[in-house]
């Protein structure tokens, strides 16, 4: 459909499109204003090319570019870092990583703690979270106030090191962190991968499964394990071994299944 | 099940981590710290026998120095060989038939330098040292191009080149230019300034450049421990290269093999046989 004829059709084209790529980006668990955003760029990539798209495929093209721009997004966005509280810098009491744990955004420092295991998290949620004292939260878990202290330390650590693997464009949202504290199916691949390519090359590998089947990784589920196998073994194929690669499979299926 | 063997079984943890265990296996430990001391003793020995101190025995400490490479590629081919087959095993075999060459190469040399009695330095030996590049280069190379799947390479590649004409400014301008090309010419043959010019230039742009592009990529992986013997090997091919470097400016001083230099021909090889080792942990792992 050439230029001219499609201004000729006026705006009613561009209207049915702008339907059609917007309901297409909300079926692959894009937010609204995401949606209408990434609506205009992909009306805009198709105002310069659709003359040279094959009418009768025009739909499936505009399918295929939302399907890129929503990758794209996802590769090139910057976390939205909103300081939820700032650190109290006259309290002498906050530490390096109490400073940091205060200081970063609420929902990622949520999808921290998520990560972590099952006793860091409880310390953390009681500490900080609740705000309760060291001794309340020894009295919570149990535990003499030392041990707590000790405990508390070494979990600040490990929360420290998560924040950091996954600053950048790696920041988690709090529902996909759930997934993986939740051992649903894209939380188990990551979770299965992450020590063989680490945390960004896990994500990617799951999120690019989720994002060529039109899911997002909360809306994988147990009957996408086949495509998440093949993905993961094109991908991993020349970097280990297929024996390798069919035990992490069935790891992972055999978490899900 | 006796509890040795139930500590050797993957466990899960409440997530679904695998988490087997050490995941350096402690023969691979055991054969690194060997490896370490082997390369110690050695370098003790060497430097007796190179101020005369161990008499006819300081050849034995050289001979075995320079059939390491031989014993390493032995070693990688049989790790190797324990992968399933497919691209990763194509990349450890490539490597080792890269050490292989080179072992022969250096087999080639003692032989020539027990029969003669003269360095044979430049001699056929070094035809099978350059296939060596070769392999190792095609090795590399393949290990890069399996990221492609996960990783944009070009970046790396790009500032490895970009490393790679940086290096080879600096060492033209430091030792290359002074001390083998542009040095007086009673000091080194025309055959050995080539060869002196050649290595070096090969360490840099077909081994360590590809090794740099390639510890560029993993880097990005951050924790992933696919990453660890690719480290290795980028190691390996920077310790190769500075070997070469002090050896072509040594050769300017009428130094042949010094203990610095037999050593680092010797500890190139041994770093690429412990990264084998490591990576067939990891897949296993």
């Amino acid at each position: 459909m050439s230029e001219e004829h499609l201004l000729t059709r006026g705006s009613s084209v561009w209207r049915d499109f702008y339907g059609f790529v917007y309901n297409n980006l909300r079926t692959q668990g894009v937010s609204h204003f995401d949606a209408e955003d990434l609506t205009q760029d992909v009306l805009e990539t198709a105002y310069t090319h659709l003359d040279t798209v094959d009418p009768r495929r025009q739909h499936a093209w505009l399918a295929t570019v939302s399907r890129n721009k929503v990758v794209d997004k996802a590769r090139w966005a910057k976390p939205v870092c909103v300081v939820a509280e700032l650190p109290d810098a006259a309290d002498p009491g906050l530490g390096p990583d109490d400073i940091l744990i205060r200081s970063v955004d609420r929902q990622r420092l949520l999808a921290a703690i998520s990560l972590l295991a099952e006793r860091d998290r409880l310390l953390v949620e009681i500490r900080y979270l609740q705000d309760r004292s060291v001794l309340e939260t020894a009295e919570e878990l149990g535990m003499s106030v030392g041990a707590t202290k000790v405990a508390l330390h070494r979990a600040r650590e490990r929360l420290r090191e998560i924040l950091e693997t996954t600053d950048g464009a790696k920041s988690i949202r709090p529902t996909e962190a759930r997934g993986v504290s939740m051992a649903g199916i894209a939380g188990r691949a990551v979770m299965a991968l992450t020590p063989y390519i680490g945390r960004m090359a896990a994500d990617t590998c799951v999120r690019g499964t989720a994002v060529s089947i039109g899911k997002t990784l909360d809306t994988l589920a147990v009957e996408d394990m086949d495509a998440l196998a093949y993905r993961i073994n094109a991908v991993l194929c020349p970097l280990l071994p297929s024996d390798t690669i069919e035990r992490l499979i069935g790891d992972i299926r055999g978490g899900v299944l | 099940m006796t509890d040795t063997q139930l500590r050797s079984q993957p466990q899960n943890d409440p997530r679904g981590t695998r988490t087997s265990g050490p995941i350096i296996s402690s023969g691979t430990r055991t054969a690194g710290l060997i490896m370490l001391s082997v390369l110690i003793i050695a370098g003790v020995l060497d430097h007796l026998a190179s101020s005369d101190r161990l008499g006819d025995a300081g050849d034995l400490v050289l001979v075995f120095l320079t059939l390491v490479p031989l014993g390493v590629a032995v070693l990688m081919l049989l790790v190797s060989r324990t992968l399933a087959a497919g691209p990763v095993r194509g990349q450890w075999t490539t490597l080792s038939l890269g050490i292989l060459s080179a072992g022969v190469g250096n087999l080639i040399f003692i032989v020539l330098y027990l029969v003669t009695g003269t360095d044979p330095y430049p001699s056929v030996a070094d035809v099978f040292t350059l296939m060596g590049y070769a392999f190792l280069a095609a090795g590399v190379a393949k290990a890069i191009l399996a990221y492609r799947g996960l990783l944009d390479i070009r970046h790396a590649v790009i500032i490895a080149s970009g490393f790679s004409v940086v290096a080879l400014a600096v060492v033209y301008f430091t030792v290359i230019g002074p001390y083998v090309i542009f040095a007086p010419t009673e000091t080194q043959s025309f055959a050995t300034r080539v060869f002196n010019t050649i290595y070096p230039v090969l360490d840099i742009t077909i081994l360590l450049t590809p090794a740099i592009a390639l510890g560029l990529l993993v880097s990005k992986l951050g924790a992933g421990r696919i990453a660890w013997p690719w480290w290795l090997v980028v190691a390996s091919a920077a310790t190769l290269a500075l070997t070469d470097v002090v050896f072509a400016y040594a050769g300017y001083y009428g130094y042949g093999r010094t203990p610095f230099v037999d050593l680092g021909y010797a500890a190139a090889p041994l770093l690429l046989g412990f990264a084998a080792l490591v990576a067939r942990d990891i897949y296993r792992s």
